[in-house]
């Protein structure tokens, strides 16, 4: 499904990835962890397509396309879909209007027909109670005034109404409390399906309990330094990263 | 204007154009005679604004005055396409007026219905029959020694339209005001609108122009006296065509406990100046001021207001939002005072801004001046860019830039939009506003 190969690349003078290289099928769970500053979050960016990263070397295959050709718009319409680690406010606009828009867009670029309303209200339905959010919520503007709960289960929301092939989870435990997690994770658990995957940034084991992984990857100054089951997040959390650092004698 | 022909400059040829028919300009009427007199001897001092005036410098006025405009002769309102008419800004269920290049148009408005205790006329009908609410109010609020505007048209404008809400009427439906500028030709326009004690009503107006009337000026002055308790919400849309002017002062006094909102939503024409002149003129009245003007291409949009509060316990507004696109320039300059008696004055200003060219300007003034010491108020100005975080967010999500970019104005729009009272319009102006990215 994806292909990233030898990526290289940063933001203004600063290389942040160096030599990137994962493969992801469908059906997998990967997790990517890391220490800060490994260029964790820097992947998720540049998968997403935000501007200001420059990729200087290396490519990204999605499903047989050149990912680093498509504006942001084409990635998510092609399947791809980035759960923010800082999902950001827009007054004005209503959570409602908002996935209305971009359901519209993009099966209008699948060549779909429009979605009739009352599918649409049935799909919010279903899929607001995957993530225990009330209705009242989806009238107000997004992510305004939202708890920081809320608003990752705001972005799981999102990933549920527009089924992405690949979803990229950057950080989304950070700032959760035990319940708002458990209540993320269920809800990335229950859209898992043989046919999409799922990649997982995160500082911490804690997630992995609740999103079991099927491989696990280290992240160390902008490449992936050690790879392996899920056991190998446990290690981590018992290690911390100094022990890979030792390891790996860098 | 500086420019001279045969000795005698434009304001010169002007001045001496109407001088000459003041008998038939005042129909006959002494009072009005003696405001005719007044307006050409304040205009004699003004001139036509040129660039270095301090209150127009931003505005290019040459285009818009010239020899070939400035003596306008009555326009052939049976060519007009009445097809203007079919437009999603017209509201249906309203007591339509429509004035053709500031005249009064009989057959294109529709009165009926209309109760009995609201008088609605061609002003030149109401100074003829010597209606003595016309004759006492005119030009009682604009006052032609303070704007050349207001000087020019008080000795030139031939009709325009009056209205009187007579006392404790409460107007169902809103009244429109449809301006129409057909001919390329600098044009007066006044109206009189005198709202009563208790009386309570909606106005909308609406600046269309025909489509080939090029270059041309409407010069429109409106007095809106809003009697003791009064209620008077006020829109104004203007759509012209880009490539008419528009100069646009209005002067409201509000009595006690009076209410007065306006929304002035601008889109249309290549030049527009609006005066926006408030006086809070008893104890205990309000006056709410929301603005939206969005210029592109070449269009300058200039807002100047003014809210003086005269008297005590009295409460202002203000928000006024633009976006400025391509190589265009919006101006907004807010004045608020706050005299020495004005104590308990509640004044609120705000001013933002959304540039979206590195080629658009916007010049913003706000100025708060307070000689009362016990109030509260408070001013400010932003300007800015679209939020590229934003953009980022609704992108990621497969909607494309140029909706994401619309989607954003529109919420940022909403905030003026949602003030406007009536429905259909603030649907029709939303959507409008969604067209121009």
């Amino acid at each position: 499904m994806l292909s990233i190969r030898n990526l290289f690349a940063g933001i203004e003078d600063k290389e942040i990835l160096k030599g990137f290289n994962l493969e992801v099928k469908a059906g997998e769970v990967h997790a990517i962890m890391g220490p800060n500053g490994s260029g964790k979050s820097t992947l998720a960016s540049v998968l997403a397509g935000r501007e200001e990263y420059q990729v200087r070397s290396g490519e990204i295959i999605f499903e047989g396309k050149d990912l680093l050709e498509m504006p942001p718009e084409d990635r998510a319409r092609e399947g791809i879909f980035l759960a923010f680690q800082y999902p950001v406010e827009i007054p004005g606009v209503s959570i409602t209007n908002f996935l209305k828009t971009a359901i519209a867009e993009q099966r209008e670029y699948k060549g779909l027909p429009p979605i009739e309303p009352k599918e649409f209200l049935q799909m919010m339905k279903e899929k607001k109670a995957i993530v225990e959010i009330d209705t009242n919520l989806t009238n107000r503007s997004v992510n305004e005034g939202f708890s920081g709960g809320e608003k990752k289960r705001n972005e799981i929301f999102q990933m549920a109404m527009l089924d992405p092939k690949l979803a990229i989870l950057d950080e989304t435990d950070s700032g959760l409390d035990i319940d708002a997690l458990r209540i993320v994770a269920n809800g990335v658990t229950h859209l898992k399906t043989p046919n999409n995957a799922c990649i997982v940034i995160t500082h911490y084991q804690r997630l992995l309990d609740y999103i079991v992984p099927d491989f696990v990857h280290v992240m160390y100054e902008g490449r992936i330094v050690k790879s392996g089951g899920k056991e190998l997040a446990l290690e981590l959390e018992e290690k911390g990263y100094d022990w890979i650092k030792k390891e790996l004698a860098i | 204007m500086s420019e001279t022909i045969e000795g005698l400059s434009l304001s010169d040829k002007f001045l001496a154009h109407y001088s000459s028919r003041i008998d038939s300009l005042s129909q006959g009427n002494p009072d009005f005679r003696i405001l005719r007199e007044k307006a050409i001897s304040a205009f004699s001092k003004m001139g036509f604004p040129s660039k270095k005036h301090e209150e127009y410098r931003y505005l290019k006025l040459d285009a818009f005055i010239n020899l070939q405009s400035i003596f306008s002769s009555k326009a052939d309102q049976t060519t007009l396409d009445t097809q203007l008419l079919n437009n999603p800004l017209i509201l249906q269920d309203a007591y339509r007026i429509v004035l053709i290049d500031g005249v009064f148009s009989n057959t294109l408005s529709d009165l009926s219905g209309l109760p009995q205790n609201i008088e609605i006329s061609s002003l030149a009908d109401a100074i003829s029959n010597n209606n003595s609410s016309a004759l006492v109010h005119l030009g009682t609020l604009a006052n032609v020694e303070l704007d050349p505007f207001i000087s020019s048209n008080t000795l030139a404008f031939s009709d325009g339209l009056f209205c009187n809400v007579s006392e404790n009427s409460k107007l169902e439906k809103p009244i429109q005001i449809i301006h129409i500028q057909s001919t390329a030709e600098y044009s007066h326009s006044r109206m009189l609108f005198v709202a009563e004690k208790s009386s309570k009503c909606q106005v909308v107006q609406t600046f269309l122009s025909a489509n080939n009337s090029g270059a041309a000026l409407n010069n429109t002055v409106s007095e809106i006296l809003v009697g003791e308790n009064a209620h008077i919400e006020w829109t104004t849309f203007q759509a012209e065509e880009q490539s008419a002017g528009l100069i646009n002062t209005t002067e409201v006094h509000i009595k006690h406990q009076g209410f007065f909102k306006t929304v002035t939503i601008t889109l249309g024409a290549n030049l527009v100046r609006n005066n926006l002149n408030i006086v809070l003129a008893g104890p205990n009245c309000e006056a709410n001021l929301y603005g939206y003007y969005h210029p592109i291409h070449n269009q300058v949009f200039d807002n100047h207001t003014l809210v003086d509060h005269r008297f005590p316990r009295c409460e202002s507004n203000e928000l006024y939002k633009g976006v400025i696109d391509n190589k265009a320039t919006a101006i907004f300059n807010g004045k608020v005072y706050v005299r020495k008696d004005a104590q308990k004055t509640n004044a609120y200003q705000s001013n933002k801004n959304i540039l979206l060219s590195d080629e658009a300007t916007i010049n913003t003034k706000p100025q708060l001046e307070i000689y009362a010491d016990d109030v509260k108020c408070s001013h400010g100005s932003s300007t800015g860019i679209l939020d590229p975080e934003q953009v980022f967010y609704l992108r990621s999500r497969g909607i494309s830039l140029d909706k994401a970019r619309s989607l954003l104005l529109t919420a940022y729009a909403s905030e003026i939009v949602e003030h406007i009272p009536h429905t259909s319009l603030r649907e029709s102006v939303a959507q409008l506003i969604s067209e121009r990215i």
